[in-house]
């Protein structure tokens, strides 16, 4: 995978600069899996995309729902598959069929159906010792 | 007045049978499908509900001596919850609808976490200030009448039982977390650490879970793990403490600001016995009336969804049979 770029977050307010890159560079169909440890950021900084996009609900956890989608001038789907143990499980849900109809897709805990996908960014996120470390690639 | 409920919104396949205020059967999918039916079932799966609907509608109705000519009605949950999974009981129930020519009644599932409650009281006043506390929701509302429900605030990121289960997943305990950070907290000191509660500039009823579960991670990255195993106790009661205060507080806050003396608690987390007792206790002291809901009917179960539905069907309503499902379906209140 290409890497895109490398962040470090030492605050929220770091965060949220992240969070203005993304929004900035995504555009409609893009697939980006959020990978990272319980706490990392992922939701926070789905959320904080959504803000700056200006979605109609505010995005939150999807961990028990799976599946959220947000309204908005660029319409956003929000995966969580935590609970997910079995990639079998997901086989009904028909959420490949959410990836082309025009939103952003956010998935986190993505690591069961990375190799489903073709065409995707990841962003890793990593504890350091102060801060974390955020690492943007893509698979092209 | 005899209601078929049917509940597929998540996880769970249920139906059940009531009679108003009486549960005839409940029967609920994972608690039936290993002894009943055989295998392990994939919880995610449509098909796992297709497969499961009509051997647990035939056995909910056996255990009551009653058919399907017997109910007055149906009710089915149509939203919030997974499409694949809602579609499975939205279209059975107008199947069954369109064949028998009962009527049927969609029912928002957090509404039927309320009635949860309600089915475990024999009578209820109104107003009430419910909090609806579950693996995906935490929410307060504020209850005028049957069916007239007004939502005060929700969370913005992390439910209140997904604190508990990825606490639960921090310290290495199982699923479902919610239990076994009850039952570990039971021995514990609340006071052992002060993880923080999250207060909501101008949201006085919203709710914020993800940083306690952040403020659990950072407090667990420099104890070693003997230390947390020793004081497994401690550190559940603590995280419960901070969890639970804030349910207490805001709910309490509700009645008070808009006057109300019911307060009542629904959901899976309704069964905390930390969040009970607390509720219970600062209830007793301000003489406000609390109402618990059996634990039996804090979990997804269809019996609830039945008893929402009956409160609509006695009124003489029912749903098209145009009827969609809703993912993100929103409290709704009936017009007046």
């Amino acid at each position: 995978m290409e890497i895109i770029k490398r962040f470090k977050s030492y605050s929220i307010e770091d965060s949220k600069h992240i969070a203005r890159f993304l929004a900035d560079l995504l555009k409609p169909n893009d697939v980006v899996l959020m990978q990272g440890d319980l706490g990392s950021g992922k939701t926070f900084l789905v959320k904080e995309i959504c803000r700056l996009w200006k979605t109609t609900q505010e995005a939150a956890s999807p961990s028990f729902a799976l599946i959220y989608q947000y309204d908005g001038p660029l319409p956003v789907n929000h995966f969580d598959f935590y609970r997910i143990e079995d990639v079998a499980e997901l086989d009904h849900l028909g959420w490949e069929e959410y990836l082309e109809a025009g939103a952003v897709t956010f998935i986190e805990w993505p690591q069961i159906i990375e190799n489903r996908l073709q065409k995707y960014y990841k962003l890793d996120i990593q504890f350091e010792n102060d801060h974390r470390a955020l690492t943007l690639k893509h698979n092209n | 007045m005899k209601v078929l409920g049917i509940e597929t919104s998540c996880d769970e396949t249920s139906v059940a049978v009531i009679e108003e205020n009486s549960v005839l059967s409940n029967i609920i999918s994972s608690q039936e499908v290993h002894a009943q039916f055989g295998g392990v079932v994939p919880e995610l799966a449509s098909r796992a509900h297709i497969r499961l609907m009509m051997p647990i509608v035939k056995r909910a109705l056996q255990e009551t001596g009653a058919t399907i000519t017997d109910m007055q009605g149906l009710a089915v949950t149509y939203g919030p919850g997974l499409v694949g999974a809602l579609l499975v009981g939205l279209n059975f129930a107008k199947g069954v609808s369109q064949a028998t020519g009962k009527p049927f009644i969609g029912v928002n599932h957090m509404e039927g976490h309320i009635y949860g409650n309600l089915l475990s009281q024999k009578t209820v006043n109104f107003p009430i200030i419910f909090l609806i506390v579950s693996g995906g929701h935490t929410m307060l509302v504020k209850m005028d009448d049957h069916l007239k429900y007004k939502l005060l605030g929700r969370t913005r990121d992390d439910a209140v039982g997904e604190a508990f289960d990825k606490g639960a997943k921090l310290l290495g305990l199982g699923y479902p977390g919610g239990p076994a950070i009850d039952r570990l907290a039971a021995e514990g000191d609340p006071d052992f650490f002060n993880f923080p509660r999250a207060h909501l500039k101008n949201d006085p009823f919203g709710f914020s879970y993800s940083g306690l579960k952040t403020a659990l991670l950072v407090y667990l990255k420099d104890k070693t793990e003997a230390y947390i195993q020793s004081n497994l106790n401690h550190i559940c009661a603590a995280y419960q403490q901070a969890a639970v205060e804030i349910l207490v507080k805001k709910t309490i806050l509700a009645a008070r600001k808009f006057n109300i003396r019911q307060i009542a608690i629904a959901g899976g987390v309704a069964a905390n016995s930390r969040l009970r007792k607390w509720l219970s206790e600062e209830a007793g002291q301000k003489n406000m009336k609390v109402y618990l809901p059996e634990p039996k009917y804090c979990t997804d179960n269809a019996a609830m969804i039945a008893r929402a539905g009956y409160e609509y069907l006695k009124r003489g309503m029912e749903s098209p049979n145009t009827l969609n499902t809703y993912p993100a379906l929103e409290l709704q209140s009936i017009a007046d």
